[in-house]
Parts: structure tokens; sequence; C-alpha cells
């Protein structure tokens, strides 16, 4: 089975379902949000040119503790999250002759793309049930109408591995570059959540998000470093001991506030 | 006479009663249930609405869609509390309503039963347009019949349809997908052209 035939399984809200908002053809979805926001205009571009694109709105799946990446990163707060913490806001998915294929789309953020990516090697590592269909999604953010089409036009003529890279490039130049944005990002986090949290009645919202969002960074700078080809042949001299390594303390430069200080409101 | 003066003399006499209710709904909410015959009997004002059946397994099956100046209300259908019907506003939509029962049965509303007997005619005109749809055979016919009820009601051959590609379906009473395929191959044949629901009939 495809891509497309297994999302299509996935029950929504609406048939008492709890595996995401809303599956559907994305034409409904837009009936139902408001038409002046932003994911609107994105969302109404695709179906512009895919009158039969579907769309998954806010999938929730589960932190998979035994996965080898997510147990190198350790980063234990997240496995205190309760229930399905991690959710994908929108995967717009088709068939198309003999296509299959689905676009996760992250909404505009600093820091969209590497979310976007985070949850792709989320939903596609061992042990989760698609990872069958990793060569069949693809990742993307922001707010480029006309990217976000072509991409998604351009993934049932390509393969989804060259779209990527190509993204990649687009987003972010180098592996260090994306670092740098991502420390910045979880930087600018970790001082501002005390603020955040002040006053606040119901934390939980706040400090989920902190969290999904500190192991989603961790994460992508972890497998993205495993992934570079050229770091491997050319700086650990194809040593994948020493590139895991390199990784991992990349993957520790993240500086967070531990869930129990969130909690607690101060360090 | 048209919808448009049937439904604004209805307006007009109700009003003089000081017996009408105007209420407006923004998009999403839900303006009526039909749970148990009240007969209350609703005029859309501005906007658009639908009509929907909700199964047991949750699914939200299209019945109908509401323009302007069409009426609905519980007095037309059969009510079954197993599968609720519900009207929702598929955006900012106006209507006005009142007890159907009262109007009927009090002398005091002689002057109204004539017009609302016109109403009811026009409304029975829509839905009969809709069984002449429903009645050609094949998928295709129907999607060409039901253009072709759509461009007569403007002059160039070009119109908006006034539903969603899924609404269409279920109003056709046709499988999306293949109703899809239909619309595409009609494209190719170079029967229409669209652009997202925009539709031009070339032949």
């Amino acid at each position: 089975m495809a891509i497309a035939k297994v999302l299509e399984q996935f029950i929504d809200v609406r048939k008492n379902g709890d595996s995401c908002d809303f599956n559907g053809y994305l034409e409904d979805y837009l009936q139902t949000i408001d038409d002046n926001s932003k994911d609107y205009q994105i969302l109404s571009a695709i179906f512009a040119e895919n009158n039969d694109a579907k769309v998954l709105v806010n999938y929730h799946l589960n932190i998979n503790a035994s996965a080898i990446t997510n147990q190198i990163i350790r980063y234990k707060d997240i496995n205190k999250l309760e229930g399905k913490a991690l959710s994908v806001p929108y995967i717009i998915y088709e068939a198309k002759e003999d296509v299959e294929r689905a676009l996760i789309y992250y909404p505009a953020c600093e820091c969209g793309y590497v979310f976007a990516k985070g949850l792709y090697y989320c939903l596609t590592e061992p042990g989760s049930e698609l990872i069958d269909y990793r060569n069949e999604f693809i990742a993307i953010s922001g707010d480029d109408v006309q990217l976000i089409v072509n991409t998604y036009n351009d993934m049932f003529k390509k393969k989804a591995g060259f779209i990527q890279r190509s993204l990649d490039t687009k987003f972010y130049p180098s592996y260090d570059d994306m670092k740098q944005c991502i420390i910045t990002e979880s930087n600018r986090m970790h001082d501002t959540v005390f603020d955040e949290l002040k006053g606040v009645e119901d934390k939980y919202p706040i400090i989920k998000d902190h969290i999904v969002k500190w192991f989603l960074f961790k994460k992508v700078l972890y497998v993205q470093y495993m992934l570079n080809k050229d770091a491997l042949a050319k700086v650990h001299e194809g040593n994948v001991k020493k590139q895991r390594n390199q990784a991992k303390m990349n993957a520790d430069e993240i500086v967070f506030v531990s869930f129990s200080a969130m909690w607690r409101g101060n360090e | 006479m048209e919808k448009n003066e049937v439904v604004h003399e209805i307006y007009k006499l109700m009003a003089k009663y000081n017996d009408i209710k105007v209420k407006t709904y923004n998009k999403g909410e839900i303006i009526t249930n039909f749970l148990t015959n009240r007969n209350y009997i609703y005029f859309v004002l501005s906007g658009n609405c639908s009509l929907y059946r909700y199964a047991r397994n949750g699914d939200m099956i299209f019945l109908q869609r509401y323009e302007r100046y069409d009426s609905f209300g519980d007095c037309f259908h059969n009510i079954e509390l197993n599968s609720e019907l519900s009207v929702v506003a598929d955006n900012k939509v106006s209507v006005f309503f009142f007890d159907y029962d009262e109007v009927i049965h009090d002398s005091h509303y002689n002057s109204i039963h004539g017009v609302l007997c016109d109403a009811c005619i026009l409304q029975l005109r829509t839905l009969n347009e809709r069984i002449e749809v429903l009645a050609k055979k094949t998928i295709r016919d129907r999607i060409l019949a039901y253009f072709d009820v759509l461009s007569k009601r403007s002059i160039i051959k070009e119109f908006e349809l006034p539903m969603s590609y899924t609404q269409l379906s279920a109003f056709l009473g046709v499988d999306r997908s293949a109703m899809m395929r239909e619309i595409k191959q009609l494209e190719n044949d170079k029967i229409i052209t669209r652009y997202k629901h925009h539709i031009s009939i070339k032949k």
C-alpha cells in the first residue's frame, strides 16, 4: 500500500478518532478555516492546482523512546509529556496516477523548516508506522506560496530525496548555518520561557511546546549531521563512531530549561 | 413573482405583524438542528448555508445548499431522532424565521398565506431542477446537466460553482473521485475549462 492509501485510513475527531483533527479533502478543510489566515492562502494555492489533494491536520504521534537516535540524544524530559506529544500541523497528500506523495507543512515561524524536518524524522524513524514510506514524504515550511506550490507539484515528478536536498540548501546553505539558527532560537526560548510562564494558570501547553521544540532541535542536529556523507568522509575519515560522537556533541549544545524548573517557575 | 420579490413580501408582511426573528450566523455556526417538529420556516436573506445529515458513524452527509432567498425548515423533512439534520452556515448568513404552525392556523395572518404558497412553489422548482439532473444515467450527463442549469443563470457561459466539489458529488449522488475524473475528461475534451470553482463552458 502506498502513502496516500495509508494516510486515508487515519480517523479524525469528527468520527471519534484520536489520531488527527481533520483528515479529508483539502477543499473541505479550507471551508472550515479563516479565509484571511496565512495557512488558508498557502493551502488554497495548493488546492487551486490540485483539486483532489487531501490533508491530515494536527496528526498526533508518540515519542518513540526505544529509537536509537532518541536514546543517543538523551533528552529525558520529552518522555515526561503526556499522551501523543508530537503533532504534525499539516500533511497534504494525494495519489496522482501511479504516484503517491505527502508533504509535511509546518507554518512559517523561526526555524519552521527545522521543525518540519524534525517531525519528518520522527514520523519515519525505525519503529514508526510510516517507516516504509520515508521516500514518499517531503518536509517544508515558510510562507513562500510559490515555493510551496511548486514543491508540491514537483514531488509527483521528481524523487523526494532530490527535492528535499534542494530545499535543505535553500533554507540553510550549510549545516553550520542551520546549527547557528537553531542555537540562536533555542537560547532565545531559554531566556524567555520564565517570562512566558509568569502569571499563566495552565502552564502545560507552554512547557510542552518548549520541550517538543528543544527535542526537535536536538533530533535534527543529530540526524542531519549523521546523514552528512561529506562530513563522514572529509572530517571523520570514514569513521562513523567519530561522526556519531560529533553529532551527539552538536545535539548537546542545545541549552534548555528542565521540565521541573519550568513547573517551578525558576532555575 | 421572482424569488426575491416573494421573500421580501413575506418579510414585509411578517414585520408588519411584529412576529419575525432575524438572526446572523458566522461561518461554521449551526443555524438550526431538525431534532423535533417545531415547524419553523427559515428564509435566507444573505449568504449561503448547507443542510447536512449526521450519520451514526460520524459522517456528515451533504444534502442541499441554500442560497439567498431560499427557504428551509424542519417542516420540509421527516424528522428521525437517530440521524440528525443540521443547517450550517457556509459563510456569514442572515436569515429570518417564524413559526409556520402559528402563521398557517391563525386567520390573523391570512394575507401571508398566498405568498407562502408562492415561496413553496419556487422552492419546489429548485428541487425539480435537481430531479432533472439526477434523472440522467451517467456521471458525465449529470455533471453536464447541472452545469447547463448553472450556465442558464448567467448571460455568458461562465459561472462559479455554488458549492465545493465534495458537496457537488453528494449533490449529484456520485463518488467524488469518479466525478473528478469525468470533470478532467470534460477539460481534456475541451468542453469546459476551469480554475478552482470557476467553470467556463466552451461547447
